[in-house]
């Protein structure tokens, strides 16, 4: 993948997954976020450290029955960079339908 | 040996997509009100319009309480919390829409209670709200299906 505006930071596919998982939403809880993805605690833990890193999400915890919820969120900025990231991918998909096939 | 690199980069990305779509709709799935959350909350936003339009602050205060209440049942069950905010200017129109309706409501519901002696009227006006509230939810939850639907249909 080429084009300029593929975000490296995002385009991880756990990653990619976590963005957009967060996309719609105002936040996922972070138990939510490792059932949907399938994937360890740690796992989870270390992408989403990578995504805060870069300013793309934001963690929120919270008490609730005397256990601790942690909350995930996107930024203003994570969503402006996971845009920017699918309309590269679609620009990539589209320029290869519009090449004819020989 | 360029056009197989392309080959795979558009696959890729097209797999990428795929991926995001999936994604996406897991969330807005989880982030899906259930029934009972919508029902419960157009009794009680009818409640409060009831209250309003009998002047009856006290029963507001309770329907307040009771409206919190349903909100903590919420977000105990809840993993994913849609946005609270709408926004697009047609979003916040609907919400400033919703707002004006239920003072008009309210308003009316005290004029034919206290100027034209009618008791049942701020029932009615209760009603009226609580039934308009329900239609939305039903509503907000077909846009949630829509949605869902849409990302799986990519």
């Amino acid at each position: 993948m080429s084009a300029a505006e593929i975000d490296p930071v995002i385009h991880a596919p756990n990653r990619l997954r976590i963005c957009a998982t967060l996309a719609p939403l105002e936040s996922a809880e972070f138990q939510f976020l490792r059932d949907t993805l399938e994937v360890s605690d740690s796992v989870l833990s270390k992408h989403i450290k990578q995504l805060e890193d870069a300013g793309y999400v934001k963690l929120r915890k919270e008490k609730m029955n005397g256990r601790q919820h942690t909350w995930v969120l996107l930024t203003s900025t994570g969503h402006t960079a996971f845009r920017a990231h699918v309309e590269a991918l679609e620009q990539i998909v589209a320029a290869a339908r519009a090449i004819p096939v020989a | 040996m360029k056009n197989t690199k392309n080959a795979t980069d558009t696959a890729a990305a097209q797999d990428a997509l795929e991926s995001i779509h999936a994604a996406s709709s897991a969330g807005i799935k989880a982030a899906m009100p259930p029934r009972w959350f919508g029902l419960a909350i157009s009794v009680v936003t009818g409640g409060i319009v009831a209250a309003a339009s009998a002047g009856e602050t006290e029963l507001i205060a309770v329907m307040l309480a009771a409206m919190a209440g349903v909100i903590a049942m919420r977000r105990k069950d809840s993993v994913a919390e849609p946005k609270t905010l709408p926004n697009t200017l047609l979003g916040f129109a609907g919400l400033s829409g919703l707002l004006l309706f239920a003072l008009a409501v309210i308003a009316g519901g005290r004029f034919l209670s206290e100027a034209q002696g009618l008791a049942w009227a701020p029932l009615a006006s209760g009603g009226i709200f609580g039934l308009a509230v329900y239609v939305l939810s039903l509503s907000e939850r077909r846009e949630y299906r829509a949605r869902i639907q849409g990302n799986s249909g990519q």
